[in-house]
């Protein structure tokens, strides 16, 4: 499992459920729980973009908004470009640290860096902006990302 | 379906009980007619004759398998009746296999929203409170839902992102919940399943028709080929051998394709019906099938509709809803819902209609196996359309337009039209240039040239044209349309001032339309299944109208209309005369 990956989906839970949203966040989770069990992330992001229709579906082809992926592809770049360093300068080796040590490693730093959120927040305006996502939601989310409420999901025990 | 599940007020609806009532009618024609020709009749049949084909090639064979000719009818019959019934069989099995989604009740106060909302569908579809489906959730960005019965118990399976749509209030969302919970009450899953394994048994079993014609094709080429090679014939010879081999393979294949087409469209027209008719339910839990409608077509999230969607829908074997597009435009479209879906049930027609292009089958009982798949669709047709009419009739609704009438009026009469046009000329004059390239000298004595070719395309164009003329009786066609669209017109209009307009006052003009139909449709020379007399009234009907042919044409409809105007006015004296007393 890519340790990447697994920082990338608890960040993005934090997120959704910072921004109330609960059912993407029971998303993120079932997400989780694929890549605990081997899964790779983007294979299962691929297998939740699947279409396909027999007899008792609905049947219609409509798209939902693609919160998931963005708020995933920006913890990622998030985790690629700042904070895995970060946390490496912290003391010990990535490999040896639980995940469990990463997160409270991370959710010191998001309390000590305050310009963390405001990089993560640039990350998700441009994917959700590569991804068309809607403008009230780009802010919304912008704005979650920024307040307190996504602090006080990472920081928590 | 069971009293416990059914929803009196909803199915009393009169579009909901015209679209019920063409899903049953279509379903009767599929399952009496439809299964028993396309996957077990007529494939043994070839099959039974492609193994003779075979077998004639070794010596000594020949007095043998003709001697047994039943014999191996019944065997190939009974092969593929037992490979369809273990194809169908797993195809049964398959709704568990899909359970790759990972299936999850939903939690939270997002899990009971979904639960309270799920609950007062149920309670406005009809549903028994202590029938109430469990609610399933999978992950999912699209916004999906499939009804099931596991286990004889109700089940709705919903994607986050449904979920996400439903519990915000979102209309689409919320008739979306609808649609499946329409499937549950009107008790679909089980039907849908079967009518998939019936669809994979029908294609199994041309898949193995086929490759027993590709496998006889082969043999007797190779067979020719050789016996040519031995005898030192020249190198034009050969060509015209092997060239005769592929055109007989290749109009024989064409016989087992129709027949998979046939069957398989006619099974996925039905699940379209039943989706459409989900859809319907959906709109009247959800304040109106219009509004529902309009919801789908003004959603910002639906795909927008492709060429590829449109094909799929008229065109393809493996149909399960029509295209969505097609589907807002249904829903706001009230006359339209309440008629038959014509363009859908078009290629069922169509495939009817050339199947005799192949050599084998308009030998079998002189084509009557033909005739009757046109037949059987022409009266589905007539049927469905006079009682949707008759059921679907609203007191404060306006009829259908004289325009959609004409239109239907013109189905109707090309319906008509169609048992009579027998396009074997065309699958003849393939099976002789087939002759005439295997002998590259003489049918019928004249030597094959350019020429020879010519001629027999100009008499196949002829006699070809003929019929078609014979069939519209001239311009009597312009008159047959002009008197079924007033008939249709009529009839809708009569239906909405009755008193009642259930499925029990639409018996007596579906049965005068259904007569019409099969006497209209009598052709002398494929009529062999036209027995007990019907052949001698079909031959009295043709009399009676021969110096008015085209109302052959108008008289399923007229006949009904009639019937059923009869039938009012009697039932209006005894009323009456009730009421008197």
């Amino acid at each position: 499992m890519a340790r990447q990956d697994e920082v990338a989906l608890w960040l993005a839970t934090a997120t959704l459920k910072a921004d109330g949203q609960e059912i993407a966040a029971l998303d993120t989770e079932g997400l989780m729980a694929d890549i605990e069990a081997g899964k790779d992330l983007d294979t299962s992001l691929e297998e939740m973009r699947r279409f396909d229709r027999k007899g008792g579906d609905f049947g219609a082809e409509i798209i939902g908004p693609l919160l998931i992926p963005i708020v995933v592809e920006a913890a990622k770049q998030l985790w690629a470009t700042y904070l895995k360093e970060l946390t490496e300068q912290g003391g010990k080796q990535l490999a040896i640290l639980t995940i469990d040590a990463v997160k409270a490693a991370v959710g010191r730093l998001w309390s000590d860096k305050p310009d963390l959120p405001t990089r993560y927040a640039a990350l998700i305006r441009a994917e959700a902006e590569r991804q068309g996502l809607a403008a009230d939601q780009v802010e919304r989310l912008v704005q979650t990302v920024k307040s307190p409420l996504l602090t006080e999901e990472i920081t928590a025990p | 379906m069971t009293d416990r599940h059914r929803p009196h007020h909803i199915v009393r609806g009169p579009v909901l009980a015209a679209t019920s009532f063409e899903i049953r009618v279509h379903l009767v024609v599929f399952v009496v007619l439809i299964l028993p020709v396309a996957a077990v009749i007529l494939p043994s049949l070839l099959f039974a004759l492609s193994a003779y084909m075979v077998l004639h090639l070794f010596p000594g064979m020949g007095a043998i398998v003709e001697a047994n000719w039943l014999t191996m009818w019944l065997a190939s019959t009974g092969a593929l009746l037992s490979l369809g019934a273990i194809t169908g069989n797993r195809a049964l099995a398959l709704p568990q296999a899909r359970a790759v989604r990972r299936l999850r009740p939903p939690s939270g106060k997002p899990g009971e929203k979904l639960r309270v909302l799920v609950a007062e569908l149920w309670a406005t579809s009809g549903g028994k409170p202590l029938h109430v489906p469990s609610v399933l959730w999978f992950s999912n960005f699209n916004v999906m839902a499939n009804a099931a019965m596991v286990g004889g118990k109700s089940e709705l399976h919903v994607s986050s992102a449904l979920w996400e749509r439903a519990v915000c209030e979102d209309p689409v969302g919320r008739g979306i919940l609808a649609h499946e919970i329409a499937h549950l009450i009107f008790r679909d899953p089980p039907r849908f399943a079967l009518l998939e394994a019936a669809a994979a048994a029908i294609q199994a079993v041309a898949r193995l028709v086929k490759s027993m014609i590709l496998v006889v094709a082969l043999l007797l080429a190779g067979h020719a080929l050789v016996e040519d090679l031995i005898a030192g014939l020249p190198t034009s010879t050969i060509a015209g051998h092997l060239a005769a081999a592929i055109i007989i393979g290749v109009v024989a294949y064409w016989a087992a394709v129709a027949l998979d087409l046939a069957g398989r469209r006619y099974a996925a027209f039905l699940i379209a019906l039943m989706e459409l008719r989900a859809d319907i339910a959906a709109g009247q839990f959800v304040g109106g099938f219009e509004a529902f409608g309009a919801a789908l077509a003004n959603d910002s999230g639906v795909r927008a509709a492709s060429i590829e969607e449109l094909r799929h829908s008229l065109l393809s074997p493996s149909l399960t809803h029509f295209s969505t597009g097609e589907r807002a435009a249904l829903l706001s479209e009230r006359s339209r819902l309440a008629t038959p879906k014509l363009r859908y049930f078009a290629l069922s027609l169509l495939v009817a209609l050339l199947l005799p292009l192949n050599p084998v089958t308009p030998l079998l009982f002189g084509g009557a196996l033909d005739h009757l798949l046109t037949t059987a669709a022409n009266v589905a047709l007539q049927a469905t359309s006079v009682a949707m009419l008759i059921v679907g009739a609203e007191k404060h609704e306006a009829g259908i337009s004289l325009s959609r009438a004409s239109g239907l009026a013109a189905a109707l009469v090309v319906a008509g039209m169609v048992p009579h046009i027998n396009l074997y000329v065309l699958g003849y004059l393939l099976f002789s240039l087939a002759v005439q390239l295997a002998a590259l000298g003489e049918l019928s004595g004249a030597p094959m040239s350019l020429e020879s070719l010519g001629d027999d395309l100009a008499t196949t164009a002829y006699d070809l044209s003929g019929k078609v003329w014979a069939a519209a009786t001239g311009l009597g066609v312009v008159i047959a349309i002009a008197c079924t669209a007033v008939g249709l017109w009529c009839l809708s209009r009569v239906a909405r001032g009755t008193v009642s307009h259930s499925i029990e006052s639409a018996v007596l003009p579906i049965c005068a339309a259904t007569v019409f139909t099969i006497l209209s449709s009598y052709d002398e020379w494929r009529g062999h299944l036209y027995t007990f007399g019907l052949a001698q009234a079909a031959n009295s009907w043709m009399g009676w109208t021969s110096d008015m042919p085209w109302l052959r044409l108008s008289a399923p409809v007229l006949g009904a209309l009639l019937i059923f105007i009869l039938q009012e006015l009697f039932r209006g004296q005894l009323n009456q005369r009730a009421a008197d007393a």
